[in-house]
């Protein structure tokens, strides 16, 4: 088979990245109508400068978004993806930077409590791919489509998501580590050690 | 290889595939240190979370505590008093160079040169102690406070700093020759971890890695918060997309930061140093992203209105960094794994939270 070699690749066969950064090239304003005239229905709203907010987006769109907030409007990197536990419902929270136009946009996206999936922007950035992982990891929120869906900070084999706000916080002190991270039937705690106040966490 | 090797600078585990002496693939495990820290968070109320901060990266604590009060102060619009900006800016590049020259140190020893290590560690001593003058710790610092700082500088500390820093501009030129002089240092760094700068910013990678990839992204410029749009810097970029360009970044960086600190000290305002803050804190959600030494720090906070943020989440420039490591490991032997992984700068303590 053969062998992938090393190979230096002049930087003028990429493109040319130093004029970037210097100055906004389209207002926050300017983006915000451009979303507007592709997503009519979409709430979109500039916060503070520099700053643009989406909420309540719907899900079935968001790869489709993505897409079109990448190509068209110089979203090059994805800074952050995070869950969130609302108890009725679980939310994901993107975190979208253009270095081009110097601004930040954030979308959040209600799921429902009964089905937390939403498809994966992996694809779009490379960035987020590991970051929906530890969604994935701390809240059990599926991304269609990722590429490797696993645990990433947590052991092989835990079975609980430590994250939610139903995961009880002494549970840890009972699970079996060495038996993979399996959680033994609850039972009621033969400690009585308050340092953390009561014992329901 | 890993979770205790040499090289790893931490717990972390690099599984690689080979075909003889190449790498075709790799997959870094990491989360060995992982103690749920947005967790705790959530139980611990906003003041409280200060000092764990520092604990999320032990060797650029100073810099997590900032972004976290920024976070919490573009939650509540808190205003800041400036001086109590420009004493955060100052210590902030203190950080950022006793960082850099723990990086420096980590990365000689991985390459062979010994001497660098020494020299590096010595030089992060009197950084150390320009801390320690400024804070009354050595590590974890605990200094800034939700809407300033705890306390004002010693009244002796400008000319300590002063006299710190010529010493060291002078020293980091001798190390610059020592170090790249060096022919089996540059064997080892040119041409090896070749990032296209596409890849770069498509793969989250930020901070000295993204900027020695020929991409001049840099928050203190293009994104100013804090004090730094009223000081003049430049920006470090090197267009050689490998291990050598990123060393290049951080060494001019660290004479950027110089150039920040004295700047600093001359236009300091007098003034308080610690604003107003109220007691009870509304609903609301905030964020803050800075320049952290090892690239883009982010802290997003949702507040439901008690004394507890509801969710914190941390974006940590080192997950994502290695998350894009394979596609930088691959095509080259298992000996330049040590140079490619040592120039990304890991820290696991801010990467597992």
């Amino acid at each position: 088979m053969s062998t992938p070699t090393p190979t230096i690749v002049a930087s003028k066969e990429d493109r040319d990245y130093s004029g970037l950064g210097i100055k906004a090239e389209r207002s926050v304003e300017d983006i915000v109508s451009a979303i507007k005239e592709k997503f009519p229905g979409i709430d979109v709203k500039v916060k503070k400068a520099g700053r643009i907010e989406c909420s309540k987006f719907p899900r079935e769109k968001i790869v489709e978004f993505c897409t079109f907030l990448r190509d068209s409007l110089y979203f090059e990197h994805a800074t952050c993806v995070a869950g969130n536990d609302l108890k009725r419902s679980w939310e994901v929270i993107y975190h979208l930077s253009s270095y081009r136009n110097r601004c930040m946009l954030q979308i959040r996206s209600e799921l429902p409590r009964d089905d937390p999936s939403i498809d994966s922007v992996s694809r779009i950035w490379g960035g987020a791919d590991w970051h929906e992982r530890e969604t994935y990891d701390m809240y059990g929120i599926v991304f269609n489509n990722h590429p490797k869906l696993e645990r990433v900070l947590t052991p092989e084999g835990t079975d609980f998501f430590p994250f939610r706000k139903d995961f009880k916080l002494l549970d840890h002190w009972k699970i079996d580590w060495e038996n993979k991270g399996k959680r033994p039937p609850p039972q009621p705690m033969a400690s009585t050690d308050t340092r953390f106040g009561d014992n329901n966490g | 290889m890993g979770p205790q090797h040499p090289f790893t600078h931490g717990l972390w585990t690099l599984k690689v595939k080979v075909d003889g002496e190449t790498i075709i693939d790799a997959e870094p495990i990491i989360g060995y240190l992982h103690r749920g820290f947005e967790k705790l968070c959530e139980n611990r109320n906003y003041p409280q979370i200060v000092p764990i901060c520092d604990r999320l990266c032990y060797v650029a604590s100073m810099s997590w505590d900032h972004v976290y009060v920024s976070a919490v102060e573009d939650t509540f619009d808190i205003k800041v008093p400036v001086r109590g900006e420009y004493i955060r800016v100052i210590a902030l590049e203190i950080q950022r160079i006793a960082s850099h020259l723990i990086w420096l140190a980590s990365f000689m020893t991985d390459l062979g040169n010994l001497t660098a290590f020494l020299y590096a560690m010595r030089e992060r001593e009197m950084f150390i102690d320009l801390l320690q003058a400024l804070c009354g710790a050595r590590l974890t610092y605990n200094y800034p406070r939700i809407g300033g700082v705890s306390q004002d500088m010693p009244r002796t500390f400008p000319r300590q700093c002063l006299k710190a820093l010529d010493l060291f501009e002078k020293r980091l030129k001798e190390y610059e020759y020592l170090i790249e002089e060096s022919e089996v240092f540059r064997i080892r760094s040119e041409g090896v971890g070749y990032l296209r700068p596409s890849d770069a910013m498509n793969l989250g990678v930020t901070g000295p890695a993204l900027r020695g990839s020929g991409v001049p992204v840099d928050l203190r410029r293009t994104e100013p918060y804090s004090a730094y749009p009223d000081f003049d810097f430049e920006v470090a970029v090197e267009k050689g997309c490998d291990v050598f360009a990123r060393y290049r970044v951080r060494i001019k960086e660290m004479y950027e930061s110089c150039s920040i600190i004295r700047q600093a000290l001359k236009k300091m305002p007098p003034g308080p140093v610690l604003g107003k803050v109220p007691r009870h804190f509304p609903r609301g959600e905030g964020y803050a992203r800075t320049e952290d030494p090892r690239g883009e720090a982010f802290f997003y906070i949702q507040a439901d209105g008690t004394d507890r943020p509801y969710r914190v989440k941390i974006r940590s420039p080192i997950f994502v960094t290695v998350s894009a490591a394979p596609s930088i490991l691959r095509g080259y032997k298992i000996a330049d794994v040590p140079s490619i992984m040592g120039s990304l700068d890991m820290c696991l303590g801010e990467s597992d939270r």
